[in-house]
């Protein structure tokens, strides 16, 4: 009888626990949603201010101040509005802002808090530069969680405070930073800053194969011939397949007529996608001497590369055509389907 | 044998049958409420959703370009406003792709219309399988459209075809007549950009549109719904994807990702083949093949599951429609079963072989033997005299007590972390069907899926008709039913949330 009465007390608690839990959610959703509101509508006064700022009518004290202890509100608003605002206009928000110190409070905030509210805090920070800043930003970076080390980085280079590429790559190599999209976003623009020291960097050959691509990505935009050597070096003897692909795609970005060799050889490497990217490449830069082996890869056995060679071909201007065309009027089906496709889609006659 | 002893062996006999059914249906709650608990605790780590003005400004400049792959079937009365709606996206780079499936009603002539459509040439390789493609558009006035003619093969042979002439490195499958949040699509490649290396897909949550203020395609007020049954299911999704997935995604063992919104990179799917044809449950059978082939292939990857960007879509409001369509979820995740059994409870497989699979082996397909066990059994022992009348409803009520936690729980969770929910009332309804659900709804769900394996074990493979009212408020003379689908159309109906498997 014991454990009859046990399992029905159990089912008893278990509902009406279930139910005093969502009851008391409810409860707390009005308090929640007046809260909400009551954001809503500072949020608004505060760009209302802003506004008011920009046209002179705004009385910092009695509009502004009773805000500026409120890092995350103020944070998400001034991101917002400096994606608005520029020259003067810009430099008059930040003034009014800093002489209610909403800096300190910004850093004051990168120590405790939601993680949410660390990283808008982070971001918002790059606009307030100084020394103070400077050594909040780079206590960051130094002990923060990835996300909180990659926000201070990025707000270190926003801020043009100096950030040194390899501080980068060693975060990335000891697990302090994850090789992501954004990441590769703060390599690129480093590596552009710095494209002769990112080379260095590539040169030692130890980085990781993501690391590699991510500097190769960044020496790509940089546009600095001055680093073709490397990038023809790391084509033909990377070990790695994607290093090589890269490299070969910087190089037809950089459009220099020396990676012609390198693309050649790209053109007949083992790896699907590294010949695919020297295709990519010699179409790029141009080469038009490539055109017989272009031709040589319509016939390839992997889709893609057929097709980035014929659209090379496309771009290599009247040879290029002509050969298109020849092989969209051959007899071997591949070639054929492949050229007079690339040729349609360019809306030019076979 | 003497009368006392049949007597024994049947007492016996009945106390091995109790202590089976009890201690499988403790280890399934429990499991559950480890769930509760996982996905709680995920979703608390995660907590701070940003605003759309933040997330573009963190992650539009690394945003991979996205294909989105539109498989429509007889849409020619909403195709136009669907497309538009996928064409106002915020996202930096993307391209949509629908594909006409064979419809009937003039859905191509709609697009051609609506979008002043040309053919073009599009070079393109056929990796994965599909029908004869019979034509490619393109519109001058939208160079992100690309819109395929194609015989009807139905939904998993339409996103072959899509994914074949899709171009972006990442592809988003969908439904024609799902909702995406504007800012959806740049919130769900998220995974990809952190984890490039690892991530090979990744599922939104679904939503139930039904109660929502709906303009232009987008949800523009979110609500519950008034109609009892897509109040249900609402309550249902919640415990399936606020509860079920992300507990599933934060053990490596999610098996589905919603044919309703899913991204995955497009290399990875063509490496397994595509979508698999014939079957019901392709999304689900995609999402196998990747587990399979990484982890045959032991390379690194992960399946995710995100609780933020949201898709938006139709619930099913009778019970006929509703009843078809989970019969026909339970039968894709037996097909699915079926077709990787090999990966149950292999070591090479981990722990998608040994919790994955054990999962669906637990609950989809021994559930209904169990169940069809207990419908039998339970009056034959009353006769019997063996039945213990007094613990069988104790049993009974604590099972709905977990029920109740369970579904109550979720709503909790969507509660404290998401608050999609715009007021008091909504959650105060939502929470007693919570409630009301556990008593008769889930047992009527366990009817469809009894119905579910009989047409499994029957090899039947159509999709059954699927009615919808559509979002229009008022849409014109005529339409207000949507289109009966045939065999193998390409419309769902609404996205499975437990995708066939019936998480929760």
């Amino acid at each position: 009888m014991a454990l009859l009465t046990a399992l029905w007390a159990g089912a008893l608690l278990l509902s009406a626990g279930a139910v005093a839990w969502m009851s008391a959610l409810m409860v707390l959703r009005l308090a929640h949603h007046a809260r909400a509101e009551r954001r809503r509508a500072d949020r608004g006064r505060v760009e209302a201010s802003l506004v008011a700022l920009l046209q002179g009518r705004c009385d910092l004290d009695r509009d502004l101040r009773p805000y500026s202890r409120r890092a995350r509100l103020m944070a998400e608003t001034l991101l917002d509005f400096l994606g608005i605002v520029a020259g003067h206009d810009r430099q008059i928000v930040l003034g009014a802002l800093e002489s209610l110190e909403l800096p300190r409070t910004l850093r004051a905030r990168l120590d405790r808090g939601s993680l949410a509210g660390r990283l808008v805090s982070l971001e918002a920070l790059a606009a307030f530069p100084g020394p103070e800043t400077d050594a909040a930003l780079r206590r960051a970076a130094d002990t923060g969680p990835p996300a909180v080390r990659l926000a201070a980085l990025k707000s270190l280079h926003e801020m043009s405070r100096e950030l040194p590429l390899g501080r980068v790559l060693r975060e990335l190599e000891t697990g302090g930073l994850r090789p992501s999209a954004v990441v590769g976003e703060l390599v690129r623009t480093l590596v552009a800053d710095a494209p002769h020291s990112a080379a260095g960097e590539l040169g030692n050959g130890l980085l990781p194969e993501a690391v590699q691509v991510l500097i190769i990505d960044g020496l790509a935009s940089a546009g600095d011939y001055g680093v073709a050597p490397t990038l023809i070096r790391v084509a033909g003897a990377s070990p790695q397949a994607q290093v090589r692909a890269a490299a070969l795609a910087a190089l037809g970005k950089l459009m220099h007529p020396a990676a012609e060799p390198a693309v050649r050889a790209g053109l007949a490497d083992p790896s699907w996608e590294v010949r695919a990217a020297a295709a990519e490449a010699a179409g790029s830069a141009h080469l038009d001497s490539l055109a017989g082996p272009l031709s040589t890869a319509l016939a390839d056995p992997v889709w893609r590369v057929r097709f980035t060679a014929a659209s090379a071909l496309a771009r290599l201007g009247a040879d290029g055509l002509r050969r298109l065309r020849e092989a969209a009027a051959g007899t071997v089906p591949r070639e054929a389907e492949t050229a007079a496709l690339v040729l349609a889609e360019r809306g030019l006659a076979t | 044998m003497t009368a006392a002893g049949v007597a024994l062996l049947l007492t016996r006999f009945s106390e091995a049958i109790a202590v089976f059914v009890i201690g499988a249906g403790l280890a399934q709650n429990l499991f559950h409420l480890g769930q509760l608990g996982l996905a709680g605790w995920a979703l608390r780590r995660d907590r701070g959703i940003p605003a759309a003005s933040l997330v573009w400004r963190r992650y539009a400049e690394a945003a991979p370009p996205i294909s989105l792959l539109v498989p429509a079937y007889n849409e020619a009365l909403t195709i136009g406003e669907s497309v538009r709606s996928l064409l106002a996206l915020r996202y930096p780079s993307f391209e949509v792709v629908v594909v006409n499936d064979g419809s009937k009603d003039g859905t191509l002539q709609a697009l051609i219309q609506a979008f002043e459509l040309t053919p073009v040439r599009r070079s393109y390789e056929a990796v994965a399988p599909s029908a004869t493609v019979r034509a490619i558009y393109g519109a001058p006035n939208q160079p992100r459209l690309v819109v395929v003619d194609k015989a009807n093969g139905g939904k998993a042979d339409a996103l072959n075809a899509a994914i074949n002439l899709a171009r972006a490195p990442i592809v988003c499958s969908m439904d024609a007549d799902s909702l995406l949040e504007p800012d959806a699509l740049l919130r769900a490649v998220r995974p990809f950009m952190e984890d490039p290396e690892r991530v090979v897909a990744v599922g939104g949550t679904i939503r139930i549109a039904n109660g929502c203020e709906i303009r232009h395609g987008r949800v523009v007020r979110v609500g519950a719904p008034r109609n009892v049954l897509a109040l249900l299911q609402t309550v249902e999704y919640l415990r399936a994807f606020l509860m079920a997935r992300i507990a599933w995604s934060e053990m490596g063992s999610l098996l589905i990702i919603s044919g309703a919104f899913g991204l995955f990179r497009r290399d990875a799917v063509l490496a397994v083949g595509g979508y698999s044809l014939g079957t019901v449950g392709e999304d689900m059978e995609l999402v196998v093949k990747l587990h399979k082939h990484f982890r045959r292939a032991k390379r690194p990857y992960r399946v995710v599951f995100l609780p933020e960007p949201v898709c938006w879509t139709e619930a099913p409001e009778s019970l006929a429609v509703l009843g078809r369509q989970r019969a026909r979820w339970h039968r894709g995740a037996l097909e699915t079963f079926q077709r990787h059994l090999d990966m149950l409870f292999r070591p090479r497989y981990g722990r998608v072989g040994a919790v994955g699979f054990g999962y669906i082996l637990l609950v989809d397909v021994i559930g209904p033997l169990i169940e069809i066990a207990g419908y039998l059994l339970i009056p034959a022992f009353w006769i019997l005299g063996v039945l213990n009348i007094q613990y069988l409803y104790a049993f009974l009520g604590i099972s709905f007590g977990f029920g109740v936690v369970l579904s109550v729980g979720a709503l909790a969770l969507e509660e404290l972390e998401l608050k999609r929910f715009p007021d008091v009332r909504s959650l105060a309804r939502l929470m007693i069907a919570a409630i009301v659900e556990n008593f008769g709804y889930r047992q009527i769900n366990n009817y469809w899926r009894l119905r579910g394996t009989w047409q499994f074990l029957a090899k039947e493979q159509s999709w059954g008709a699927m009615t919808r009212k559509g979002f229009a408020p008022s849409p014109p003379a005529g339409s207000a039913d949507a289109t009966q689908q045939p065999i193998g159309s390409t419309r769902r109906g609404s996205a499975d949330p437990a995708g066939g498997r019936n998480e929760g």
